[in-house]
């Protein structure tokens, strides 16, 4: 059953001067679905995100998440800048669960959550630390929690390792990759690396430049868990090649 | 140096080099006064050596007979402060925050803080009198509109993609004002409480000089100066110095550890 729809989405922005930042998106997602969207810089992915997250508000189309429109969902979003999207005067545990405690949930259940959850990424020992005690992999790992904590009807992702180096950001996809094997949540994933954007996918969601379109959506029938392995499959390269020929068709590599 | 390897100094434990370095200039300032004092470059009756200032400073010290100056200089520095900081804070932030304020607001908080506090003087005599309500007046409206616009820019230089992420995680209203907007702007508004303290000092004394007043730095300063007691007159400058100085440091304590966050 269709879980999140999107149909028809347009968003043009009316400042000076005019943007049309999505011509018309329209997608069906599974529950528990893992979607990648790749495609060039600034072709309105970030937009579809605010709109999926209900902070852009005015746009044309209907999106629905779990049946309830973008504001009243709950979205658990995790963004490229793990050091600017953090609050640097809380601790670690008190950033995972700012949003249940901005739902007036009581300090005790919340630490519950955060805790466990701490513990499943081994970081729970460095609960009491601030953010900036932290390497770059476990601040967005924490930011990861976050999300998770807030007990999310999707999970949001724009870019959350392409701030990290190559060996940690491979290390957060599988951690990614173990979470949400053991919840299943609903996951969009920005990417502009199309290495990740296949490993972690079950579809790859491919948009053209400015003006977003879908220029098209490729399966990805890996089998999982999926490993690092994969990457060196000749399976693995027939689905990137795919990704890749859809993208350089309008030359969005160029 | 950036902020934080700033105050990482300041915590460093092998700190005697560093007050080698702190005590270089002083000392200099100190040697260059006693050679221009020795070899009478300068008149003696206007800068005495250091020898006789520092004794003369240490005497007054000493019978305590000065300490009810600095004791209700810094009363009237502490509580026109303390206004300032309660008045300025919010109409700062909320110029920073909401733009109908802003606007509102603007020209007004510009124009004034142009004017120097001291030549509204004879506004506030008029308003206040002659009595300490106008030395504290006075002081709480320089202090306060460099407050608010501190605190004003504290908010509105407020990280917006953090703003985003708290409002993505349902933060609104008072919760969002108490645990994102004030420790985001807290270092920058708490920059202007500095340069605020810094600000009421000087009105104050220089209140204490031109008003009226029986007790004070200020006024000790410009009665040692009439009758050229200049020994005197310099004991008081430098202890006005060293009040403003402690006050300052522990201002940086307090930060270091409030806002221990701050720049990372």
């Amino acid at each position: 059953m269709t879980y999140i729809k999107i149909k028809n989405l347009k968003k043009t922005y009316y400042d000076d001067p005019v943007t049309e930042s999505i011509r018309d998106i329209s997608l069906d997602i599974e529950e528990g679905e893992f979607v990648t969207f790749f495609g060039p810089n600034g072709c309105g992915k970030t937009t579809m995100f605010n709109v999926l997250c209900g902070l852009e508000t005015d746009f044309e189309g209907r999106v629905t998440i779990n049946k309830k429109n973008p504001e009243h969902a709950r979205v658990g979003f995790v963004f490229q800048n793990y050091h600017d999207s953090m609050f640097p005067w809380r601790t670690v545990i008190d950033n995972v669960t700012f949003g249940l405690e901005m739902e007036g949930v009581s300090k005790a259940k919340r630490e519950q959550v955060g805790n466990k959850l701490l513990q499943k990424v081994n970081l729970w020992e460095h609960h009491n630390k601030f953010l900036y005690q932290l390497s770059g992999g476990m601040k967005q790992l924490t930011s990861i929690c976050r999300a998770l904590a807030f007990n999310p009807d999707v999970l949001l992702m724009d870019e959350p390792f392409s701030a990290l180096d190559y060996h940690t950001s491979r290390k957060m996809e599988m951690e990614l990759l173990k979470i949400w094997r053991e919840n299943k949540k609903t996951t969009l994933f920005i990417s502009h690396e199309i290495d990740e954007a296949v490993l972690l996918a079950d579809r790859v969601v491919v948009l053209s430049k400015r003006p977003a379109e879908i220029k098209g959506i490729v399966k990805v029938d890996l089998p999982r868990p999926r490993t690092l392995e994969m990457l060196r499959d000749e399976r693995f390269y027939k689905i990137r090649n795919k990704v890749l020929d859809l993208f350089e068709d309008d030359g969005g590599a160029r | 140096m950036s902020r934080l390897e700033f105050l990482k100094t300041l915590s460093d434990k092998d700190g005697t080099r560093r007050t080698g370095y702190m005590l270089l200039t002083p000392l200099l300032i100190i040697l260059i006064w006693q050679f221009s004092s020795s070899l009478e470059l300068v008149n003696a009756l206007f800068l005495p050596g250091p020898w006789t200032v520092f004794s003369e400073l240490v005497g007054l010290c000493l019978s305590a007979e000065i300490l009810p100056d600095v004791g209700a200089t810094f009363v009237r520095v502490f509580v026109s402060f303390f206004l300032a900081i309660i008045i300025g804070t919010p109409i700062g932030m909320m110029m920073g925050y909401f733009k109908k304020v802003y606007y509102s607001l603007e020209f007004v908080v510009d124009f004034f803080r142009s004017i120097p506090a001291t030549a509204l003087f004879p506004l506030f005599l008029l308003f206040f009198g002659i009595g300490d309500a106008a030395k504290i007046a006075i002081a709480v409206w320089g202090s306060t509109l460099i407050i608010v616009v501190n605190s004003m820019y504290g908010v509105k230089h407020a990280n917006k993609l953090r703003l985003r992420a708290a409002r993505a995680y349902k933060a609104k209203g008072f919760k969002l004002f108490r645990h994102v907007i004030l420790p985001e702007s807290l270092p920058e508004i708490v920059t202007g409480y500095r340069l605020g303290v810094s600000l009421c000092l000087i009105i104050v004394i220089v209140v204490e000089m031109f008003i009226g007043t029986n007790v004070g730095l200020g006024h000790r300063i410009l009665d040692a100066q009439l009758v050229y007691k200049i020994p005197e007159m310099y004991s008081a400058i430098i202890l006005t110095g060293v009040l403003g100085y402690a006050i300052n440091k522990l201002f940086m304590l307090l930060e270091k550890k409030v806002l221990h966050y701050s720049g990372r």
